[in-house]
């Protein structure tokens, strides 16, 4: 049967790609580290298949339709954003494993929206321009949450999300090797008024709530409090919530943390390790 | 007024270029083929940022807009206005982004 062997949180900060000499070297080479670490570890574990959860940021999915939880089963290419200054490409996607967790979710009962044919945000290719091309042959699955227009998912909702990614891999009659991976920054203001500014304290409450694996503390801030503290940006935390909920009782394990200004964006990488 | 109209004609203006184009030539026309009141048709003719920050309307559709129709060099000018009305955190500031 095909496992999750890995998780992982991870920024898909557009900036990186469009202003990557943007912060002072020391900061930068930090994240980039962190990035050649993450691509360390997915290689250590053999991971051939990669869950990418993310969010539109109002790029996609016009007011007019707005799915809650979306899973790409189809063709997936990106950037949508020409400005990101990165090649346009078609992302190898593992179809038949997508269909399945869209099967198995909606005969439980999960809301999923899905696409066959979707031209991603930075959300997703991000991730994989950084980190997840950089695996040989390895096959990714979006997921998008709503994390950016009114009313966005509940953070319950998002678990939900995750246990249902989990209980799909489970039985998936194949080999795979699967890491779900949450990606998102935390504090960050995107087009209000204190955008550029990070809140530090905000962003190391959400890394020790991680860390300590306490899922309920996160569904517990509720969205205000989250927007008040950290920004619109922040509410991405629910990717992070939702790959928690899919790893089980894992623990968060810093791999690294910078509140960068030049990216606007409280930038946060942890590995998500389950208890032996 | 409501923001309902106002976020669709923004994501529009956003995501395709030949809104864009439209609404340049000919806002009344073009905002003419939705549904919104004179407020919101003054709103979104003057790309009123601070009046729909008042409201407000969805940051992100609104500074995505904003930038299709004036460019992604003039974030600076979109910030400034908005910070200009907005209220902000109670913190120290570092500089200006």
């Amino acid at each position: 049967m095909a496992q999750i062997v890995a998780g992982f949180t991870i920024p898909h900060i557009p900036l990186l790609a469009a202003k990557p000499e943007a912060p002072p070297a020391d900061v930068r080479q930090k994240i980039w580290n962190a990035f050649d670490h993450v691509i360390d570890r997915l290689k250590q574990l053999q991971v051939d298949t990669i869950i990418t959860i993310g969010d539109d940021h109002c790029w996609m999915f016009s007011p007019e339709c707005v799915p809650q939880c979306l899973i790409a089963i189809g063709d997936v290419s990106g950037p949508r954003e020409k400005w990101l200054g990165i090649e346009h490409v078609d992302l190898p996607v593992h179809e038949d494993l997508a269909m399945h967790i869209l099967r198995a979710g909606q005969s439980m009962g999960m809301p999923w929206a899905f696409s066959k044919h979707m031209l991603a945000d930075h959300a997703t290719v991000i991730p994989y321009h950084f980190c997840y091309r950089h695996l040989q042959d390895a096959k990714i699955i979006p997921v998008y949450l709503n994390e950016t227009i009114d009313p966005v998912i509940s953070s319950a909702l998002a678990c939900r999300v995750g246990a249902a990614l989990a209980d799909a891999v489970s039985t998936w009659p194949g080999t795979e090797r699967v890491a779900i991976v949450g990606t998102g920054g935390i504090s960050h203001w995107v087009g209000m008024a204190d955008m550029g500014e990070t809140n530090e304290e905000f962003d190391r409450r959400i890394l020790s709530l991680v860390a300590s694996g306490d899922i309920d503390g996160l569904v517990k801030i509720s969205d205000e409090d989250i927007v008040r503290e950290g920004g619109n940006g922040a509410l991405e935390v629910k990717s992070w919530i939702c790959a928690m909920a899919a790893l089980g009782s894992a623990r968060g394990r810093l791999i690294a943390y910078e509140p960068v200004a030049e990216w606007i964006t409280g930038i946060g990488f942890m590995e998500l390790e389950r208890a032996a | 007024m409501s923001t309902n109209a106002m976020e669709v004609v923004l994501f529009r203006l956003a995501n395709q270029p030949e809104d864009v184009a439209r609404f340049r030539a000919d806002p009344d026309t073009y905002l003419a083929e939705h549904k919104l009141d004179s407020s919101e048709v003054g709103a979104l003719r003057a790309m009123d940022i601070e009046g729909m920050a008042a409201i407000p309307v969805n940051w992100m559709l609104m500074m995505g807009a904003y930038q299709a129709l004036h460019g992604r060099p003039k974030q600076p000018e979109y910030l400034q206005r908005i910070r200009s009305h907005a209220t902000r955190r109670p913190v120290s500031r570092k500089e200006e982004v």
